[in-house]
């Protein structure tokens, strides 16, 4: 028979009881503002639970929430009357850290909303506890399709990245234009892994077939073999879902040291975070990123420099800055609607029927969500962008992807 | 102007092994310390040597108190040790061992080299010169590591079983080297020997170590003829 | 042809890390876990005074090595040295390195943040053609330096009087300090020597792959696996340890792909340590009495 109480060790017993009590002293402090409903300014105060990696190497993906709340917090209570008291955990990264920091923020914190975690892997490790917690989630960061299963409804994640198989819909066409070859190279991560399989989805319903699949390790040496298989195996366009910049810059100096020429070379957005001082302007000469968020002007843009106006830093991670901005705005409009941020499955559903999503002063994207789409964009290739970059490392558009897959970019 | 230890208290871990031994050695004096296995010897000259901490007591060369000094720092205020076992750098040759001792005598090299006078007496050593030292016969060895203590240009020399393991051809020999050495460097020696006869035959004066404490001490003749001794440590019933 | 040059020149960075770990073991049967740290440290050392116009890249580079070998001298003696007194079973330096790894870690990140810089000092940027295989000329640059600084250690120690200390110390360190010699001392010399190599390789790694904090960890399993290959207590060991699992981890992955290529190297290692535990070079240290 199993017997909770351990009889035999008291004194381990009470010191675990005693540091029990005291982390429920700590978590249920009371003092808070945050009450969720309007207070005599008619303000209401949410409380925001936020997780990402405040410390260790993926800290950037952290740093972007930071940067979005400094940069735009004063303006979401003017627009919206809702103020965010951030309550933030740190997931160092981790599956096991991400795990205890949403159960701290849910049990005992007792936050309104979590925003995070960013990275994909970590957010499908918490998607079960939080949809059965019934607290809205707030996926800015991931873009795993993976991580809403929309089978469980009412469900309670939403997505304003792209996600990987919008991506591979979008990027697809362009890969395997006249029948060519495709290798991809892809982090062993959760983002590489979805990016990897999306690709391979893609290509089978359309009778296509990934030629190579080769992941490259987290800060790996080099990447020559990855390349000297793909120029083996006459790969002529490359895919690249790469987590960190650093390791994109590893993989295109592998493509410059083989002599290897591929007529097309894609990636994400995440390349624009710590790529460029990494590499040289002819190993980015031919790589073209696909996103659905216009760089160059408009709202994102307008986000992007306000960030680096109100912070004096660059955006941490560009794409994720503005999903974040498209995310808290959604969420706050949805609070001002309900009310009362307590009001969780009312807040809820006013996030799912939301009719305008804001992005900086200029751009507006309308009824993105339904009960079983909750994804702030679409994989409607007029809606992506094609950019290229010029020797400076500056972006320079190509067209739209629909363009680009009708004549080539 | 000697090596004395007073009352000193040491041994491994919380055992003590030696409790209060005190001691004296002069120049130029060989001292033979005797007495059976486990009465502490080998813990005596670790002691002295620095290898073994001194709980309480004091070690001092020529008034000055080396106590509480490392051994490479007692090595070279001239306290050398030749431990038991020889302990040869085995991978390094018979030059390098020796150079090894000369590292210790660096800054006292005043004089003519005592080294040369026993390379010239004991000549296989220039044979084996080059060799690995691991690969000599155990009376080498033994050579070797005197001729590697006489080059550190000692002032006290410790000299634990020099011995063990040799036949008894080999231990007359190594018992020349010892006394060829005296000569040579006028050093103070401290001879720690299981062989007890040979020990106190070669020897001015002796202590007999039992228990961790000194049982007897005295002329090394007169108490190699006591009965007590006889009985005890040279099988004589 | 293609897999065996690749590899021989990646070898060659991991040889080098891998002398740090033999240097530190064969004085004082000691690893510093914190390895990849010191490469981050000298590579961001580097990167503090590289704006400095009147020094020399060669300059900067050595301020790089002083650095992480000032620093690495004083690991030793308040770090490692402490937590090695119970006698030869004592492993609680093994804790404490990995403890210094955390710190310097946490600290190097504190100061510098996590993004990866970009680092110009000492770069040879561009490729040559080595028997029609593209190498990259930074790459080459670390083997060349690994095969002339393995070769210079190996004279150092078998001609110098600072090379017979050490073989000693290395044999029996107490009997050296029975000669006037201390095993302190020579530990942290090399210590700061070992810490130096690394980084040096820091330095000019970083010059390819930018200076971040964690840019020496991913290198970490691959030298440790090329030490214990070659025989940790062996100056010629790296060289044939990088070299061999340089080789086979890249032919392993251009035949089957790279996730094959780091596990055959760590099979080698495995391999090694049954049929010869001591590694291909090492010796097996024999008490005779």
């Amino acid at each position: 028979m199993f017997n909770w109480s351990s009889p035999r060790k008291p004194l381990l017993a009470s010191i675990a009881a005693v540091a029990l009590l005291s982390l429920t002293a700590c978590g249920g402090s009371d003092d808070s503002d945050a009450t969720g409903k309007a207070d005599a300014d008619g303000v209401i105060t949410v409380k925001l639970g936020v997780v990402g990696p405040k410390t260790g190497p993926a800290s950037l993906y952290y740093q972007y929430m930071d940067q979005t709340f400094e940069t735009f917090s004063d303006d979401f209570e003017e627009k919206y009357g809702v103020r965010f008291e951030v309550i933030a955990e740190d997931d160092k990264a981790s599956p096991e850290e991400t795990a205890r920091a949403v159960s701290t923020l849910i049990n005992d914190e007792g936050v309104h909303a979590i925003l995070g975690p960013p990275l994909s892997g970590n957010a499908l490790q918490v998607a079960e506890t939080i949809q059965r917690s019934k607290v809205p989630w707030l996926l800015a960061g991931p873009n795993a399709d993976e991580i809403i299963n929309y089978d469980q409804q009412p469900n309670w994640a939403f997505q304003t990245n792209f996600t990987n198989q919008q991506i591979m819909e979008v990027l697809g066409q362009r890969l395997f234009a006249n029948d060519a070859k495709v290798g991809i190279v892809f982090s062993a991560d959760g983002f590489g892994q979805s990016n990897v399989d999306h690709l391979k989805s893609w290509a089978k319903e359309n009778g296509h077939e990934v030629t190579v699949e080769e992941s490259i390790q987290p800060g790996a040496a080099d990447a020559n073999a990855i390349i000297q298989r793909m120029k083996s195996s006459g790969v002529e366009s490359v895919f690249m879902g790469i987590t960190q910049g650093a390791d994109t810059a590893t993989v295109t100096r592998a493509i410059a040291q083989a002599g290897f020429d591929p007529a097309t070379i894609m990636t994400t957005g995440t390349i624009l975070t710590n790529y460029k001082d990494l590499a040289e302007p002819e190993q980015w000469a031919n790589i073209q990123i696909v996103d659905p968020r216009n760089f160059l002007e408009g709202g994102d843009k307008e986000v992007l420099d306000a960030v680096q106006e109100a912070t004096g830093d660059a955006p941490a991670i560009p794409t994720n800055n503005i999903s974040t901005y498209a995310m808290l705005d959604i969420y706050a409009q949805a609070v001002k609607e309900v009310g009362d941020a307590n009001e969780k499955e009312a807040v809820r559903k006013a996030m799912e029927d939301i009719e305008t999503v804001h992005i900086g002063e200029t751009l507006t994207i309308d009824s993105p969500f339904a009960a079983d789409d909750h994804r702030l964009y679409t994989d409607d290739l007029s809606t992506w962008f094609t950019y290229g970059f010029d020797k400076d490392f500056n972006l320079v558009l190509k067209g739209t992807a629909q363009e680009c897959a009708d004549k080539g970019c | 102007m000697s090596l004395v230890v007073d009352t000193i208290e040491s041994g491994y871990d919380r055992a003590p092994i030696l409790t209060g031994v005190s001691l004296r050695v002069d120049p130029g004096e060989m001292v033979a310390v005797v007495g059976s296995n486990g009465a502490g010897k080998s813990t005596l000259v670790r002691t002295i040597s620095g290898l073994l901490a001194v709980r309480s007591g004091a070690i001092t060369v020529d008034d000055v108190a080396i106590t509480k000094l490392a051994p490479e720092r007692r090595a070279r205020r001239g306290v050398v040790m030749v431990p038991e076992g020889r302990k040869l750098f085995p991978q390094l040759t018979v030059g390098e061992n020796i150079a090894m001792g000369r590292r210790a005598g660096r800054g006292r090299t005043s004089g003519e080299d005592p080294v040369d006078a026993l390379l010239d007496t004991f000549t296989i050593l220039r044979e084996r010169w080059g060799q690995q030292a691991s690969l000599l016969s155990g009376g080498e060895q033994q050579m070797v590591a005197l001729v590697r203590a006489v080059a550190a240009r000692p002032r006290y020399l410790l000299l634990d079983e020099p011995s063990l393991g040799l036949s008894p051809l080999k231990t007359l020999e190594v018992f020349q080297l010892i006394e060829l050495v005296r000569e040579r460097t006028g050093a103070g020696i401290l001879l720690v020997e299981q062989m007890a006869d040979q020990a106190l035959a070669a020897s001015d004066r002796a202590y007999v170590l039992e228990h961790g404490k000194v049982a007897m001490e005295g002329d090394a003749a007169t108490l190699r003829a006591s009965d007590e001794i006889r009985r005890a440590y040279l099988g004589v019933a | 042809m293609e897999p065996v040059i690749i590899g021989l020149v990646l070898g060659g960075l991991y040889a080098l890390l891998a002398q740090s770990f033999v240097l530190t073991f064969i004085t004082t049967r000691t690893l510093n876990f914190a390895l990849g740290e010191f490469v981050a440290l000298g590579a961001f050392a580097t990167l503090a005074v590289a704006s400095w116009g009147w020094l020399p890249d060669v300059g900067k580079v050595v301020v790089g090595v002083l650095v992480a070998g000032v620093v690495g001298a004083f690991v030793h003696r308040f770090l490692i040295l402490p937590f090695t007194t119970q006698g030869e079973h004592d492993v609680r330096w093994l804790l404490s390195s990995v403890a210094v790894s955390f710190v310097l870690l946490d600290l190097i990140t504190n100061v510098e943040g996590p993004s990866p810089q970009r680092s110009d000092t000492a770069r040879v940027s561009g490729t040559v053609d080595l028997f029609g295989t593209g190498v990259s000329k930074q790459q080459l640059l670390l083997a060349t330096l690994a095969v002339v600084i393995s070769l210079l250690l190996i004279l150092v120690t078998k001609r110098t009087p600072m090379g017979l200390v050490m073989r000693a110390v290395s044999q029996d360190p107490e009997t050296a300090s029975l000669m006037g010699v201390s095993p302190r001392r020579v530990g942290m010399g090399a210590y700061a020597a070992a810490m130096g190599l690394a980084g040096l390789a820091g330095v000019l790694y970083a010059a390819t792959v930018g200076a971040s904090p964690v840019m020496g960890e991913p290198l970490l399993v691959a030298s440790i696996a090329v030490a214990i290959v070659g025989g940790l207590g062996s100056l010629w060991g790296p060289l044939l340890g990088g070299a061999l699992y340089g080789v086979l981890s890249q032919f392993a992955s251009y035949q089957w792909g790279t996730i094959w290529g780091e596990t055959a190297g760590l099979l080698l290692v495995i391999a090694v340590l049954v049929w010869k535990p001591e590694g291909l070079l090492g010796r097996r240290t024999e008490v005779k009495l």
